[in-house]
């Protein structure tokens, strides 16, 4: 994911809606795909929760979606301003549906191994 | 084959001190391997197929399918990624928390220009020397899918799908996705 020349990252998941298809090339995606979607580990939790928070902020990604393996919880973030707001918190039996993806309908349980 | 090499053999210890930089390390029987991140045509069949197998293999309960980055552990000194892998339920227990201790059921290459050398050649006597049952290569270029059965030792091509065929290949052999919905 080509943010800029200057900024490149591989996050776990991507998702490109249809109105941005025309920016992916052989290199990767180059600008904003809708949502990034990354796997808090131990050691890239940090990096995951603030500093990727803000560099995804930046070229306006407007879904960031924070999959947290030990709390079994999923949170999902929108851009408001240049600023992610949570627009859900899910944990437990809840079912995953949220902006950009509102009708996915996965049960949060499924996803842990 | 038995590669000698001429430097140090390398092993799992050394595997996981390498740098996490995009670029995918492997050990071959102790010799380092590097190729680099993929390209956007790669990622998006390796999404696609790992997707169907996984949704086919969920629903029946048959093992688990994990798409790269995954280390398979053939032995303390090869440790492959592979683009899709899949643990039939009788070998769920290789799982560990490190990726899976020996073979799986299956292991799926999507070929790229950097990759198409060592998945043709070096991967596929590894994974036939470490008895991976069965090995697909998947071809994006050619829209081709080879499904390699060990026997006795070595690969056997027992199908190639090409065109409009649907893909039911063992370890599958009643999936039913149409290959043209892979290709980018």
């Amino acid at each position: 994911m080509i943010l800029s020349d200057t900024t490149i990252v591989q996050p776990d998941i991507v998702f490109v809606g249809a109105d941005r298809l025309e920016r992916i090339n052989e290199r990767g995606i180059e600008g904003a795909p809708t949502l990034v979607v990354e796997i808090l580990l131990p050691r890239t939790r940090q990096i995951d929760r603030y500093i990727k928070t803000r560099l995804y902020a930046r070229p306006s990604i407007p879904y960031y979606w924070m999959v947290d393996r030990d709390a079994h919880g999923v949170e999902c973030y929108t851009l408001e301003s240049s600023n992610y707001t949570p627009s859900a918190w899910l944990t437990g039996n809840q079912t995953l549906n949220a902006a950009p993806l509102p009708d996915l309908g996965l049960p949060l349980a499924s996803l842990w191994a | 084959m038995v590669m000698t090499p001429a430097r140090a053999v390398l092993t799992y210890q050394d595997y996981a001190a390498l740098p996490d930089d995009g670029r995918r390390y492997e050990i071959h029987e102790g010799e380092l391997s590097v190729t680099p991140a993929p390209g956007s045509k790669h990622q998006i069949v390796s999404m696609r197929l790992g997707a169907a197998l996984h949704a086919y293999a969920e629903a029946r309960s048959l093992g688990i399918v994990v798409a790269a980055p995954f280390d398979v552990i053939l032995s303390d000194r090869t440790i492959v990624q592979p683009d899709i892998v899949f643990i039939a339920t009788d070998r769920v227990g290789r799982i560990s928390e490190r990726g899976v201790e020996g073979a799986p059921t299956l292991v799926v290459e999507i070929l790229s220009p950097s990759t198409r050398e060592t998945d043709r050649d070096a991967k596929f006597r590894l994974y036939a020397s470490y008895g991976v049952p069965w090995y697909w290569i998947v071809d994006p270029d050619a829209r081709v899918v080879e499904v390699y059965r060990l026997d006795a030792g070595s690969y056997v091509l027992s199908k190639r799908i090409a065109g409009d065929e649907p893909l039911g290949a063992e370890p599958f052999p009643d999936l039913v996705l149409l290959p043209a919905a892979l290709w980018a």
